[in-house]
């Protein structure tokens, strides 16, 4: 049990970390706080990704030429991982473009204030 | 008037409304409610926290009691719940917008220990950690490590499979980014917006900066270029790229940069790149799925004019992320102000 | 290779790279104009394509570049999947034709250009999502769809739509790290991103018996993630204010084809991936069909409560979107074609609903309260017709498109086991708590109000407001040739 523990440490602190931002996205009213949570969930999931990919005594995939497979990691996950930054680097902007946004507007960030204002709004509007 | 109009009740609403008399508009630039969650603001400032609900109750309150001069300190902590109703009540009220923020909370505290313990026991069951037999090592990473590279012509494994083997992937991946950038666009930028005054840069900042900006941007003209034959690529690159434009803002100033490249040619030239990879992975993926030959010739494999379309494609990628990077900051500087 | 057989790879490149062009443009109504036109040409070829397909029986796979299988990434297509993309997007067509003036009025001149790109990019993301083969890939279009979607909501500018906007992106964001939490660990026990492989793949998972947990916990995750996207009861909370605070054509798209497309994902999931049988031994279609009983009767409750036409008709999306669960979470052939058949009806009849409501509201100088809607239909009468057609499909009347979905649904759960009494109670339920909220809105709206100005003739909204009537009945009437579509294309899925 305990070797298999350590055996899996990178995907034990994957998890971790995907709780960790769960819980700040959803526990706090602060939206800056927020987008911090979710981009630590997506980097659990990185996390979890890149060490999937990780072979013991592999080297990066910058291959020669009839070199065997067994060499190197597995490119995939790395590949992926790539692909995963990128859309999180644009949700992360749009959230933060929203932030801005609702911030001129109700000059607030907790997302609870906001929340009663626009509830409020709502019946005027 | 407004807030009065508010608690009318949908009858009289709708007189009013059968009388010819429009509803009055959304939120107009003196807004009532911005200007008394100003005060709110001033006043949590200097009295610490309290909820929004609980303060406009409490000044409510004050206001009918018209005796009190100074508005402020005469209350600590929550006041008290509800003072009778002047007016029937409403529909909407912050107490059960509350209440369902407290639901939530418990709820999602709940979930998200749950999830974790079913993650924890997913983990021990996982494929161990670095072995070579876990079953994500098959015949399809050992193809791409194996034949890639007279396949792709690329050295680097993950860039012959994010530009070859999975390039739609990477074009849909690009798309976020355009998709991202458009709507930070649409979001922000406002075309009569005054530059903000630009105060000088900071001396420290602009002596290195305008030393070290060179060896920057090259170095991400380096990584992009090298992308097929060494770790790196368009993303990475472009990220350096655009960092070194970012840069570039802060020591040349906003508005010069502004003038080189204002938001409407950013965004032209991350089309123009889009459309050009968007093109040259049509033709590739019409030759590929149709069989018809005429491939693009893979070069030597090591040497920088080789991996057919994948140098251009990384360049291509390297501008649209630069773009990205450099629109995002410019345009969150600007909606700063 | 036939030459048809490049259509699905065409029309999503067509449809991305149209978006792409749009901001080279100065004159901005020509964003819309341009988006319009590659629209109407997607819906001809995909017409073409379900006519070869259908006509020979058969479904094929295209590879996208030069490797097959499990290297590259991978199209695939059927008679369901051109007959998916025929209806999207005639419905896309039809919502900007008929949304145009709000889009005009409701989103700032220099920002339609944007507005338009981002539709396009949406609609892009909703081919791609219906014919790719590769779970990545699905992946990479749900973000596209969440960030396009979101701004769709956010482009009217009101406040509270920008409020409603974030909520959306937080519940957005969230689904989609599930489902890509979900792909990762099928990948970690799998190796495999594509549809055809994961299945062989899993299916010797469950042979052997090894990693059944994660396996599970997979298929979990991924569910978890695309009904919090598509707004299924318990996970709905983002959906009324999004749809309700947006523009009449975001409305009306988003909620008849964005909730769809992450639901045509799942049917890949079921059908491709982990197979109806894994899903009968692991409890999974029960779990969708209690999620799909109790969304029917809740949701259909909140939209009892609602005082505004916009937050009632995205009410009842959520409730319908829970028909397609239903149907899914049955677990036969016949569930399968009656969630196939509720999403095309819906996606039809929810779009032409929010236009005519649109149109209403237009009439009525900007009010979306019941109260100031009444004689709304007088004042708009097609806009009314519209509502009024939409409003009874959803309740049931027969040769109307939602009417032939319940059919269809109902026969399924004849066949079901225990399922059989709750789906039956839950439609007859259902159905009535539609007519609750539909009738006596229609009535109101064509009720005597104050004599307003009619709203002008603009055959741009008409024109697309009749077609939508149009295909709702032809939905309705046609009930066998679509059903035995559905049932050819399923076979082939």
């Amino acid at each position: 049990m305990l070797e298999t523990i350590l055996q899996q440490r990178y995907y034990i602190t994957a998890v971790l970390l995907f709780s960790i931002g769960f819980v700040t996205l959803f526990l706090h009213p602060n939206l800056i706080k927020k987008i911090i949570g979710l981009n630590l969930m997506d980097t659990a999931v990185f996390l979890f990704l890149a060490s999937m990919g990780y072979i013991e005594g592999g080297a990066a995939p910058i291959v020669e030429e009839g070199a065997k497979a067994s060499q190197y990691i597995n490119p995939v996950p790395g590949g992926l991982v790539l692909t995963g930054i990128v859309v999180a680097v644009s949700t992360t902007a749009l959230f933060l473009a929203l932030t801005i946004r609702l911030y001129r507007q109700y000059h607030s960030v907790n997302l609870d204030v906001i929340l009663m204002l626009a509830w409020e709004g709502k019946a005027e509007d | 008037m407004k807030n009065h109009n508010v608690r009318e009740d949908w009858y009289h609403r709708f007189l009013r409304w059968a009388g010819g008399e429009e509803p009055e508009g959304a939120e107009g630039p003196e807004d009532p409610e911005r200007a008394e969650f100003q005060e709110y603001l001033e006043y949590i400032e200097a009295h610490g926290y309290m909820e929004f609900g609980a303060y406009r109750l409490m000044r409510f309150r004050q206001r009918r009691e018209k005796g009190l001069e100074d508005p402020r300190g005469s209350l600590h902590g929550p006041p008290a719940p509800e003072p009778e109703p002047v007016h029937p009540p409403r529909h909407h009220r912050p107490g059960k917008l509350r209440n369902q923020i407290l639901l939530y909370r418990v709820l999602s505290a709940v979930i998200v220990i749950t999830l974790a313990a079913i993650f924890l026991v997913v983990t021990m069951n996982l494929p161990l950690f670095g072995r070579a037999d876990s079953p994500a090592v098959n015949e399809v990473s050992q193809r791409y490590l194996e034949q890639g590279l007279e396949e792709t012509g690329a050295v680097n494994a993950v860039t012959g499979m994010i530009l070859d083997y999975r390039a739609f992937d990477t074009f849909g991946e690009s798309a976020v980014l355009f998709a991202a950038a458009m709507s930070t666009l649409l979001l922000l930028h406002s075309p009569k917006s005054r530059m903000r005054t630009f105060r000088g840069p900071d001396q420290v900042l602009s002596q290195v900066g305008r030393r070290v900006l060179p060896v920057i941007l090259l170095f991400g003209v380096y990584v992009v270029v090298n992308g097929h034959l060494s770790p790196g690529g368009g993303f990475s690159g472009g990220a350096i790229l655009g960092g070194g434009l970012i840069l570039a803002s802060l020591v040349l100033g906003e508005e010069r940069m502004a003038r080189m490249l204002p938001a409407p040619r950013t965004s032209k030239i991350t089309v123009t790149c889009l459309l050009a990879y968007g093109l040259m992975k049509g033709y590739s993926f019409y030759t590929g799925a149709n069989h018809v030959g005429w491939e693009v010739p893979k070069g030597i494999p090591g040497a920088i004019l080789s991996g057919g379309f994948i140098l251009p494609l990384n360049l291509c990628v390297g501008i649209i992320v630069a773009c990205t990077m450099y629109t995002f900051y410019s345009l969150f500087l600007e909606g700063e102000g | 290779m036939p030459l048809t057989y490049n259509i699905p790879m065409f029309s999503i490149l067509l449809v991305l790279m149209s978006a792409m062009v749009i901001p080279f443009f100065s004159k901005k109504s020509w964003g819309l104009n341009l988006i319009r036109g590659v629209e109407v040409v997607v819906a001809a070829l995909s017409a073409v394509l379900l006519v070869q397909l259908s006509g020979a029986g058969e479904s094929f796979t295209y590879q996208m570049g030069h490797f097959p299988a499990p290297w590259g990434n991978l199209l695939r297509c059927g008679p369901l999947e051109a007959l998916l993309a025929l209806v999207f997007s005639l419905v896309m067509i039809l919502s900007l034709c008929a949304g145009a003036e709000d889009i005009r009025r409701d989103v700032r001149a220099d920002r339609q250009g944007s507005y338009c790109v981002l539709m396009q990019l949406l609609f892009g993301s909703l081919l791609a999502m219906i014919y790719t083969d590769d779970l990545f890939t699905a992946y990479v279009f749900i973000e596209i769809a969440a960030v396009t979607a979101c701004m769709a909501v956010v482009a009217k500018e009101s406040g509270r739509s920008v409020v409603s906007a974030i909520r959306y992106l937080i519940f957005s964001c969230l689904g989609s790290g599930l489902v890509l939490l979900g792909i990762a660990l099928l990948y970690c026990i799998t190796g495999q991103l594509l549809c055809s492989s994961l299945e062989q793949a899993v299916m010797e998972l469950v042979a052997t018996r090894t990693y059944s947990l994660p396996l599970v916990v997979s298929a979990l995750l991924m569910t978890l993630g695309l009904s919090i996207k598509s707004a299924q009861f318990p996970f709905h909370a983002w959906l009324p204010d999004a749809h309700a605070s947006a523009t009449t054509a975001s409305s009306a798209v988003l909620s008849g084809l964005v909730l769809k497309g992450y639901l045509i994902i799942l049917l890949k999931l079921i059908l491709r991936v982990y197979g109806p049988s894994l899903l009968a031994t692991t409890y999974m279609d029960d779990l969708l069909f209690l999620l799909g009983l109790t969304g029917m009767l809740f949701a259909s409750v909140a939209a009892l409560r609602q005082e505004e036409v916009k937050s009632m008709i995205a009410y009842s999306s959520s409730a319908q979107i829970s028909y397609i669960f239903l149907g899914l979470g049955l677990g036969t052939d016949a569930g399968l074609i009656a969630a196939c058949y509720q999403i095309l009806a819906h996606a039809m009849t929810k779009s032409m609903i929010f236009s005519g409501a649109g149109a209403m509201i237009r009439a009525s100088g900007g009010g979306h309260y019941w109260s100031q809607l009444r004689g709304a239909a007088r004042r708009a009468p097609l806009g009314g017709l519209a509502f009024t057609v939409g409003g009874l499909s959803l309740c049931g009347l027969p040769l109307l498109a939602g009417f032939s979905a319940k059919y269809c649904l109902a026969i399924a759960a004849l066949d079901a086991q225990w399922q059989t009494a709750p789906a039956l109670f839950g439609l007859a339920a259902s159905s009535v708590l539609n007519a609750m909220y539909y009738i006596p809105a229609i009535l109101a709206i064509w009720g005597r109000g104050k004599e307003g100005e009619r709203l002008p003739w603009k055959w741009e909204r008409e024109g697309a407001l009749a077609l939508f009537l149009l295909c709702n009945v032809v939905l309705g009437t046609a009930f066998g040739p679509v059903r035995d579509l559905i049932e050819q294309g399923l076979n082939l899925f």
